[in-house]
């Protein structure tokens, strides 16, 4: 064996030794229970009674503080059968009480509609929703929406602020958080999940 | 051209990196394993690990040094701060303690939360490292900042310690306070479910199965309970007893002057409770409703006084508890706040009678900004 093959062997072992040490023992963020990075649903569904629907910003519309947002809300009836739901559509906002507190204040109601939806078979549904109140600055904002259920009550949170809401029964069907921004100033869309760079931004948003 | 020269020097190399994490104690598999969550009833603390900002000084300066205080010399409590001087006015605020301090500076803004900002789950092995479990990211980060520092804080953590510990990211939405384990099951918040569903998972069914997967315990969700962290209203304390805060117990401990109809507004100023107690029925039920599914899950319930506020977040409670053992002794570090005498001496009767030492934290400026003992103090590592 010659020296230059001692010195390749030498090199080459030295060069995989350091790297099989700096991969598998340097602490790193790594994402065991599936890749963090992805969205694994782009676009939040409320599904009841064969009817599922979806909400967006009117026209793709960034909102920001002072704004009346105005929503898309779209409901496909998946069944070869006519089908309706009564679900509750919820605008929510939240702040930190302090810098120093431990987590944000109980959100605020701002606007809710109950909306009843009423589809042919496989027929789809845009509604417009106003919901004529103006969003204040520096708060997370979300919109929820939940089924109501017969006895008229919404069945899962769609103000985390209502203890009487604020359940998840199983056998229920779960209301969904469709929507989630903040109104802080310099950043942050709204995210429309259904908007083509919603994906990872409503993600990003979502907390 | 490759050449077998390199080929027989990449497998000198790889059999020397190997050999050298094997030495070092941390194996190739262990990069993507975990043992389950750690429990929060059993075993020595050895390990903890607490954040300090100094604007929170206030908040946070009678507990740990109550606590801190009381600790044993073999508990090693990594401090985490933005920075040293941060850090060297923690030392201070703390004054003279028995256990071992260690400094992690962060060089970016955090709270002075630490119990939310990661799970640990055991090591998958004797000789493996902790699993520093964080969330996806944190709520209100957009429009806090110190909040947004918090998401980096596990990795934090595990840059500190070396081959000890690894920080994993979640692809769920959680806060640490979320969860409440013991050696058999994890109990669940209803607002993570809340969190996720129809963002990182697709329903309950796909939520349940992917903690579980990561927790390596029995999950059980809460259908109903008082919107905040389990470690407000709820303690598991071992052997399948659980504790869970009641209300009308902790209204029929109130000063008499706060009791009945008849005072309303002085019931609006006890302890300075943002809109007072909350003695609703509404709020009752849903602290029934956890104890009712824990007694159904095989627990035995004990009821211990608390006094929820209007706004939801501000409690008294006596179950925002860490829990540790000394040999056969069993101990409590139960908060305790001055005004509140006549409930601080139940909450600790109701702790001696389940057989623990109680070691009382001076609480009395936490609770206002909605956290507590357990709140403020994470677990990385029991014996």
């Amino acid at each position: 064996m010659k020296t230059k093959d001692l010195l390749t062997i030498g090199t080459a072992a030295l060069g995989t030794a350091t790297l099989t040490v700096l991969f598998l023992a340097t602490p790193r963020m790594t994402g065991t229970d599936t890749n963090p990075t992805t969205a694994t649903i782009a676009t939040p569904k409320l599904a009841a009674n064969g009817i599922e629907v979806t909400l967006s910003p009117a026209n793709g519309r960034e909102f920001k503080a002072g704004d009346q947002p105005e929503f898309e809300l779209r409901a496909v009836n998946t069944l070869n059968e006519p089908a309706e739901v009564a679900i509750c559509a919820t605008l929510s906002s939240s702040s930190p009480f302090s810098a120093m507190s431990r987590i944000p204040m109980m959100p605020a109601t701002l606007w809710h509609q109950d909306i009843e939806i009423a589809l042919k078979p496989n027929e789809t549904k845009v509604l417009a929703l106003d919901a004529r109140t103006n969003l204040p600055a520096n708060r997370e904002i979300s919109v929820s929406l939940s089924q109501v259920s017969q006895a008229g009550k919404t069945t899962v949170a769609g103000n985390p602020g209502n203890p009487a809401a604020a359940f998840m029964l199983q056998g229920s069907v779960p209301g969904i958080v469709a929507l989630r921004f903040s109104t802080a100033p310099p950043k942050t869309a709204p995210t429309a999940a259904t908007t083509t760079s919603g994906a990872s931004v409503a993600i990003a948003a979502l907390r | 051209m490759f050449r077998w020269q390199t080929a027989l020097g990449a497998a000198i190399g790889l059999a020397v990196g190997l050999a050298i994490l094997a030495l070092t104690g941390r194996s190739p598999g262990e990069a993507t394993t975990s043992g389950p969550i750690l429990s929060e009833c059993e075993g020595r603390m050895r390990e903890l690990v607490v954040q300090y900002e100094p604007s929170s000084k206030e908040v946070v300066a009678a507990a740990y040094r109550d606590f801190l205080g009381a600790l044993d010399p073999d508990v090693t409590v990594h401090v985490v701060c933005p920075d040293r001087p941060a850090y060297d006015d923690f030392v201070s605020l703390v004054g003279v303690v028995r256990c071992r301090l260690d400094p992690i500076l962060t060089h970016h803004p955090i709270t002075t939360w630490s119990r939310d900002r990661w799970v640990a789950l055991t090591p998958a092995s004797p000789a493996g490292a902790i699993t520093i479990w964080s969330p996806r990211g944190e709520s209100a980060e957009d429009i806090w900042p110190a909040r947004a520092g918090d998401e980096r804080v596990g990795e934090d953590i595990a840059a500190a310690m070396g081959s000890a510990a690894r920080a994993v990211r979640s692809r769920l939405y959680f806060d640490g306070g979320d969860f409440l384990s013991d050696n058999d099951n994890v109990f669940v918040a209803p607002r993570v479910l809340q969190r996720n569903i129809q963002h990182t998972v697709a329903g309950r069914k796909d939520f349940l199965t992917s903690l579980a997967t990561v927790v390596k315990r029995r999950v059980i969700l809460l259908d109903e309970a008082p919107e905040h962290h389990l470690g407000m209203f709820m303690a598991s304390v071992g052997g399948h007893v659980m504790l869970v805060g009641d209300p009308q117990l902790g209204k029929s401990l109130l000063p008499p002057q706060f009791q009945g109809g008849n005072w309303p507004g002085s019931l609006r100023e006890f302890m300075d409770l943002p809109g007072g107690p909350d003695f609703t029925p509404e709020t009752q039920h849903l602290f029934d409703a956890v104890a009712e599914q824990c007694t159904a899950t095989g627990y035995r319930v004990t009821r211990i006084p608390v006094v929820p506020a209007m706004d939801g977040r501000t409690y008294l409670t006596y179950v925002n508890v860490l829990l540790d053992r000394a040999g056969d002794r069993r101990i409590v570090y139960l908060p305790y706040y001055r005004g509140a005498e006549t409930l601080n001496s139940a909450a600790r009767a109701v702790w001696e009678q389940l057989g623990f030492e109680v070691r009382l934290v001076d609480c009395t400026a936490t609770y206002r900004h909605f956290g507590c003992l357990h709140c403020l103090v994470n677990v990385l590592k029991r014996s």
